[in-house]
């Protein structure tokens, strides 16, 4: 019934033939324009919206996202087949190290263990990362690593990466 | 007549539009982890960096941003005050990613530290605030995300930013969908999510970085932000940052 | 793309944030607000003759209106060519983010184009559009046949009714001009990440800065005109419009200097770095072309102008060489906020350096074709509806 009323009420506006075609199409621009929006706009933004200022999204998105790949595996799971190794490290100096803070990302090796072996650097240039002398460096942090200290020999001759006190090569600490 | 049919379409229009607004609403993105439960905070320890640049490394390679000087989701700065200057010498070679050269004289140095740097994650977005399409977003756990499928590349939010943490991932990078839009620190959320540390804290070799949930009453971080004096980047800003420092000192931002 | 990155690199100083190396916005959105400074302002001399009755200014009217509406054709380019997905440009409006001064742009944008100029436009003209469709042939009957939309009413009442609407679109329309161009300016004052572009005062100085170029660019548009077709120009309208460019001018330089009385005396965080990029990285661009060049020396030309010293036929190249001038300062005002604003680093510490590559995306070549094709346009536009007919009959009547 409402919409018989309205339509008596837009009769009692005259309105020209001009006016009455310019506003249809605008009018037309404004139906083009919501029936693209229907079909444009993804079917999942606004699912998770709670919150318009900081959640207006497409929701997919964040799925997308969780599902990316990973790269670098975790400490935890190189202990899953390397347990000894593990321990060894967390009995040492390196204790707070990751495997992969020195052997590289290693998800690969994780996913199949036979293939896409991680990185074993044993250059110098790895350890001075680390314990180079540099002044910005915390005191008391082991930076004594200069090109005089091991007279160019690889620091692994001497130190054992996993744990640097432990000796090899029968040098005495 | 034709004021009918103009009201038929108007109606038909607007119940178009109001479908769209869809009042079901999800709780959680997916079944398997429940974004309601964790909310996730980051503490950067500067007093334990030393500047090795494994972070910025193990970012770049896990999440596939660009091996160019230009484009950083975190970077490692250096910080040197040297006596009789009043102005701090300030530097990150290639975002600290090859560690630093020792460039200055000890005896010169009055206090030098190292002061990683990654997205804020603030709890008051500027950058979300101000896209125009909602690409970018704030999970209920509490990190900043971008739709590189929906961004449209205005690059607004890189200007909102005031940590300098987005930047516009080039048309040449390695990841294609990313390219044009706007790119940023995640905190690794495809890894927070499965339970395993962003890469940056998993390759720490001193533990500077920590990120937990501050839900889990039992987390790390969840006790030094209740117990240690804390200082966030910028706070003047207004944006409620949620990286806390440890040992920040007061110019660096 | 990578080389300038490298370059840039090169020229950093201080320290900025390694992802502040790239300028993130270049020319292509320096242009942008320039463009639709421009439109706001023509639209403003148009309001001038419609709402405040300043009757010298109406042989400016419809070529104004028309100016408007080339430029405003025009100002999405820039914009829609510097998105790193055009093709997602659409979301823009499909999803709008309102928290976001951008995204209200489609919408206002649609606005001023559909319900502000098309209208206006479509109104003023309405009667000569019939006329044009019953008296021409070919293509261009055609055209005019679609423009009338099927309704050949020109009587006394329906020219009056035509004109009511278009007096009402005006009074909605200037409010309109003003949002359109001062949104533009929230877009960057509303920044508070960026020290040179963060205050509430940068809607307004947009908008009068707008104002300026807008008359400059109608009044040197239609010394240009009478010039190619050969007519005297209209003497009370050329002061007319000139003595409004000088009003505006004394405004907008007075907001800028309040702008910058504020900066320097509040002495906030930053402040050492902004002074820094005024007196030595925009040390040309700001102090040089934006306020000597573009404001004091035209401002002085005008003043001089209006003493009345020189005859008119003098007075005419000081018009043009002022509005020129004006022209090119408006533009230096639109890219030192722009570029500006990116030189400065949000570390205080350190300047980026901005390259324009020749050729390519977001490059000096793609500017200023963009810059030019709003010429093409207004040229095609008064081919079809030439501004410059004699007084509707209406007028005179409703004048009495």
């Amino acid at each position: 019934m409402a919409l018989f009323n309205s339509e008596k009420l837009c009769e009692g506006i005259t309105m020209r033939t001009a006016t009455k075609r310019f506003l249809l199409i605008y009018l037309t621009f404004i139906v083009v324009f919501l029936a693209l929006r229907a079909i444009i706009v993804p079917p999942s933004f606004g699912e998770l919206t709670d919150d318009y200022t900081y959640r207006w999204f497409r929701a997919d998105s964040v799925r997308e996202i969780m599902q990316l790949d990973m790269k670098f595996a975790s400490k935890e799971m190189c202990a899953g087949c390397h347990k000894d190794k593990v321990e060894f490290l967390n009995r040492g100096a390196h204790s707070t190290l990751s495997c992969e803070t020195c052997h590289g990302p290693s998800i690969k090796h994780v996913q199949n263990p036979g293939d896409n072996l991680p990185e074993i650097d044993t250059s110098r240039a790895l350890c001075k990362l680390c314990h180079e002398y540099n002044p910005t460096r915390p005191e008391g942090f082991p930076q004594k690593f200069t090109d005089e200290h091991g007279y160019g020999r690889l620091c692994v001759d001497c130190h054992n990466p996993h744990s640097p006190w432990v000796f090899k090569g029968g040098v005495e600490q | 007549m034709i004021s009918r049919r103009k009201l038929l379409t108007v109606i038909a229009a607007l119940a178009g539009f109001a479908s769209l607004r869809k009042t079901v609403k999800a709780q959680e993105p997916t079944e398997n982890y429940d974004w309601n439960k964790h909310y996730y905070a980051f503490v950067v320890d500067t007093n334990k960096c030393i500047g090795c640049g494994r972070c910025v490394r193990a970012c770049k390679i896990e999440n596939e941003v660009p091996m160019l000087p230009f484009f950083f989701r975190t970077w490692v700065e250096r910080w040197v005050w040297l006596e009789g200057h009043e102005e701090p010498n300030v530097d990150s070679p290639n975002g600290g990613f090859d560690g630093f050269p020792p460039e200055y004289d000890e005896r010169a140095i009055s206090k030098s530290y190292f002061v990683p740097k990654l997205c804020n994650h603030c709890a008051r977005p500027p950058c979300v605030q101000v896209c125009p399409v909602g690409a970018t977003y704030m999970t209920k756990d509490g990190v900043i995300l971008v739709d590189e499928k929906y961004c449209i590349g205005c690059r607004y939010c890189i200007q909102a930013c005031p940590y300098g943490a987005r930047y516009l991932y080039p048309f040449d990078g390695p990841r294609e969908s990313r390219r044009g839009t706007a790119d940023k620190c995640t905190w690794c959320y495809h890894r927070i999510t499965r339970g395993y540390k962003p890469a940056c804290v998993e390759v720490c070799p001193t533990q500077a970085r920590k990120f937990g949930d501050l839900m889990d009453p039992e987390d790390e971080i969840r006790k030094i932000i209740e117990e240690e004096r804390i200082q966030v980047l910028k706070p003047e800003m207004g944006t409620k940052p949620k990286v806390f420092y440890l040992g920040l000192d007061s110019e660096v931002r | 793309m990578s080389e300038i990155l490298w370059q840039a690199l090169q020229q950093v100083q201080g320290y900025i944030y390694p992802n502040e190396v790239e300028v993130n916005w270049s020319v292509l959105i320096a242009l942008y607000p320039y463009i639709t400074g421009l439109v706001a302002g023509a639209f403003i001399v148009a309001s001038l003759e419609r709402i405040f009755k300043v009757e010298a200014v109406k042989p400016t009217y419809r070529l104004a209106l028309l100016t408007a509406l080339a430029f405003l054709l025009a100002a999405p380019l820039p914009l829609v060519a510097h998105l790193g997905h055009m093709e997602r440009a659409l979301e823009i409006m499909m999803t709008p983010h309102l928290t976001s001064a951008m995204a209200g742009f489609g919408f206002v944008y649609a606005w001023y184009l559909m319900a502000v100029l098309l209208f206006e436009l479509y109104f003023d003209y309405r009667r000569d559009i019939v006329m044009w469709a019953q008296e021409k042939t070919g293509i261009k009957g055609f055209i005019y046949k679609i423009l009338t939309l099927g309704d050949y009413d020109i009587s006394e009442n329906a020219v009056r009714a035509d004109n009511r609407i278009v007096n009402i679109v005006t009074v909605i329309g200037l409010p309109s001009a003003a949002f359109l161009h001062g949104y533009v300016g929230f877009i960057f004052g509303s920044i508070k990440a960026n020290v040179w572009w963060s205050s509430p005062l940068m809607p307004i100085i947009f908008l009068f800065s707008a104002m300026v170029s807008g008359i400059a660019l109608v009044l040197l548009i239609y010394i240009a005109s009478s010039y190619i077709r050969g007519v005297e120009l209209d003497r009370a309208c050329t002061d007319t419009l000139a003595n409004y460019l000088l009003y505006a001018y004394l405004l907008d330089l007075s907001l800028e200097f309040m702008e910058l009385a504020h900066l320097f005396y509040t002495q906030e965080e930053g402040i050492d770095a902004i002074r820094i990029l005024i007196m030595d990285k925009m040390f040309w661009t700001f102090i040089v072309i934006q306020i000597f060049l573009g404001t004091l020396v035209p401002i002085g030309l005008l003043i001089f102008a209006r003493t009345g010293i020189v005859k008119f036929n003098i007075r005419k190249y000081l018009y043009i060489f002022a509005t020129v001038l004006t022209l090119i300062g408006v533009f230096a005002m639109r890219w030192n906020v722009v570029i500006g604003g990116q030189l400065i680093s949000k570390t205080y510490l350190g300047y980026s350096t901005y390259i324009m590559p020749l050729f390519g995306p977001e490059s000096i070549s793609l500017a200023l074709a963009i810059w030019i094709l709003p010429f093409i346009i207004l040229a095609i536009l008064v081919k079809l509806l030439p501004p410059w007919e004699e007084p509707h009959e209406w007028e005179r009547v409703e004048l009495e």
